[in-house]
């Protein structure tokens, strides 16, 4: 029971962070905000990009065209460097939010995405903004706490170095306080990063119904024990593998008989065949109550079938 | 017990439509990887086709089907050809056309009065800084960090400052280098200065200010000893674009402070994003006036000695701006930040 409740608060939480987009079509979509963490691990990872490109890259090229040049022009190597490192520090992210679109090798890496809050096209001035702000939340600060005198000179005061400490993590940690997970430069973009899973499409579990014929079979009553939820969840049971499959089929499985009031003593049951004639059987009595109805139950019904005698 | 042959709506549903999806599939994968211009023009035709079935599949999937693992993938095959189909088209090279030729003219027009007022910042700034050291020349120190002046304050001979303004300096390829620094210590102040416009702008309006009175007093100081001319040929020529690029900066975070302020019709919040992006245009567009500012200052001041010369640069310059952003990109019609409902 506790694993179920667990579960139900995970998904509880899902669609707390979910945000919908209605089409021009009028269809909503929904996407979800990427959580905090995978946000700043997407971002650890595209600094260590540019980081890595810095050092193995563009110094070792900034070395050679020094040494190759020397005495007649090492200098304009160095000035196409700091104008390069200029460009790559801003127009890395800017440049590859704009080429795929909304998402940098880290963000797609997690499968992220930065989309327009309000579902518009992502547009270049957005990418733009939510980019500039980088330069005031993370490099400045960063500057200051680390060298300090590169901003004011020799005479830096510590508690400039402390002031520029305590901005850099309010910035950094401006996401967490609120609900969109919103950083000032989305603030200032209107852009919001969201979850764009590629999911794949799982062969349908009722595809079992077509190839045998159900061996179990339940009546309306017991079918009406389960709402969509149960039923879902019951999918995923279904859809795990792994070494504990065989364990938990047989658990659930007992559980939905006691439930349902199934008379088990009548004969050897493995658990995966009545839980996938349990599921299809579950899914079609659903699934014609919500087309023919209109009739959606979410829950399972308090309390348990009680069986009043023996059929056969 | 009847062997009922086992119907389920949302599996024939899904049967009879999946091959829609798994060729939406693919096109969508091809656009997220290589663009929408790798497409042919069959396949350009067909994505929003399928786009379309495959949104109508989704909702209808939403009120038939109870199989997640389907309504999960529908769901995010559809969003993410929502914005294959509706997002940029546009090659990067024709943004960047149409952004010099219309978009930063005309938002900065549409802008100015943000901008006049971060323009007159600075002005009040020099003006600040000129009277007070022009009043008591040890003020200097107080406008002037150490750093700054490199040995350019009040104790220095008349001589001392002059030299720097005709200092030969460095030789040819050192130039490029000093430009590009200089380029990348001012672009990063006026970046900041954008971006403390989110701080309600109070210390955007300093930062500006403050850079009004450095600049104030330098020039009492050299005013002081007479060389008034000489300093403003040495300072204007790069001088004109640099300064107007900080007041772009200064005049965009006005207009970040504008909207948190004064959010108008909108809330807060809502009217930042709409305000940023444009302001963010500005910047940009500051970041390449920056640039140029760098490039004059490292080489041509460093190169061209003769008064008339460095006066004559100012000169262009300024009309050269002044025609910029009045009349560039008029007759063009300005693309307005488009609410997604209004596209398609």
């Amino acid at each position: 029971m506790a694993k179920k409740s667990a579960y139900e608060a995970e998904r509880e939480r899902e669609r707390g962070r979910e945000r919908t987009i209605v089409t021009p079509e009028g269809i909503p979509l929904r996407f979800k905000v990427a959580p905090a963490g995978e946000r700043a691990v997407a971002f650890i990872m595209d600094a260590v990009i540019i980081l890595m490109t810095i050092l193995f890259v563009i110094i070792p090229c900034v070395c050679t065209g020094v040494a190759a040049t020397a005495g007649w022009g090492e200098n304009f190597v160095l000035a196409a460097f700091i104008f390069l490192f200029f460009l790559f520090r801003h127009f890395f992210f800017v440049g590859f939010e704009l080429r795929w679109q909304g998402a940098t090798p880290g963000k797609r890496l997690l499968g992220l995405r930065v989309i327009d809050s309000h579902g518009g096209p992502l547009r270049g001035q957005a990418v733009f903004a939510r980019n500039l702000t980088r330069e005031l939340e993370l490099f400045l600060p960063l500057i200051a706490v680390v060298y300090p005198s590169a901003l004011w000179g020799e005479g830096g005061a510590w508690w400039l170095q402390l002031l520029a400490g305590g901005w850099l993590v309010v910035f950094a940690f401006m996401p967490l306080f609120n609900r969109d997970r919103l950083r000032v430069g989305d603030l200032i973009a209107g852009t919001i990063v969201v979850r764009s899973p590629k999911p794949v499409l799982m062969p349908d579990l009722a595809r079992s119904a077509e190839k045998r014929k159900a061996r179990f079979e339940f009546s309306e009553k017991q079918l009406d024990m389960y709402g969509v939820f149960e039923l879902q969840v019951l999918e995923d049971v279904l859809r795990r593998r792994g070494p504990e499959r065989r364990e938990s089929l047989q658990v659930v499985a007992d559980k939905i008989m006691r439930k349902i009031a199934w008379d088990s003593k009548r004969r050897e049951v493995d658990p995966e065949d009545f839980l996938r004639d349990f599921y299809n059987a579950q899914r079609a009595r659903l699934e014609q109550k919500m087309v023919v109805a209109g009739e959606r139950r979410e829950r399972k019904k308090k309390g348990r079938l009680v069986r009043r005698r023996r059929d056969d | 017990m009847a062997t009922r042959k086992f119907v389920l709506r949302s599996y024939e549903f899904r049967r009879e439509r999946e091959k829609t999806w798994r060729e939406l599939e693919r096109l969508v994968d091809r656009v997220e990887k290589s663009g929408i211009k790798n497409l042919s023009a069959a396949e350009l035709t067909r994505l929003p086709a399928l786009y379309r079935a495959t949104l109508s599949a989704l909702s209808v999937a939403r009120a038939i089907s109870l199989d997640r693992a389907l309504l999960d993938y529908l769901e995010g095959l559809c969003s993410r050809a929502y914005f294959a189909v509706y997002g940029t088209k546009r090659h990067p090279l024709e943004t960047i056309a149409e952004f010099f030729a219309v978009k930063f003219p005309q938002t900065f027009r549409r802008f100015r009065w943000q901008m006049a007022i971060s323009g007159l910042v600075l002005i009040l700034g020099g003006v600040t800084g000129f009277a007070m050291t022009a009043w008591d020349i040890d003020n200097y120190y107080a406008f002037v960090p150490d750093a700054m002046a490199q040995g350019r304050d009040p104790a220095a001979s008349t001589e001392e400052l002059r030299e720097p303004l005709y200092d030969p300096g460095t030789a040819g390829d050192e130039l490029l280098l000093f430009a590009m620094s200089l380029f990348d210590h001012n672009a990063r102040i006026g970046i900041m200065a954008f971006c403390l416009g989110f701080a309600a702008g109070i210390p955007c309006v300093l930062l500006i200010f403050y850079n009004g009175t450095v600049l104030g007093a330098f020039a009492a100081l050299y005013h002081d000893r007479g060389l008034s001319v000489e300093l403003w040929a040495w300072l204007l020529p790069h001088g004109v674009t640099e300064l107007l690029a900080v007041v772009l900066c200064g005049g965009a975070g006005l207009v970040l402070a504008e909207s948190l302020l004064l959010p108008g019709r909108h809330t807060r919040l809502e009217n930042l994003a709409l305000r940023g992006r444009e302001a963010a245009v500005i910047v940009l567009g500051a970041v390449i006036l920056f640039f140029i500012a760098g490039l004059i200052e490292g080489i041509f001041r460093q190169v061209v000695k003769d008064l008339t010369l460095r006066y004559a640069m100012a000169t262009a310059t300024g009309v050269w701006w002044i025609v910029y952003f009045g009349l560039v990109g008029r007759g063009a019609r300005a693309e307005q930040a488009v609410d997604p409902g209004d596209e398609g």
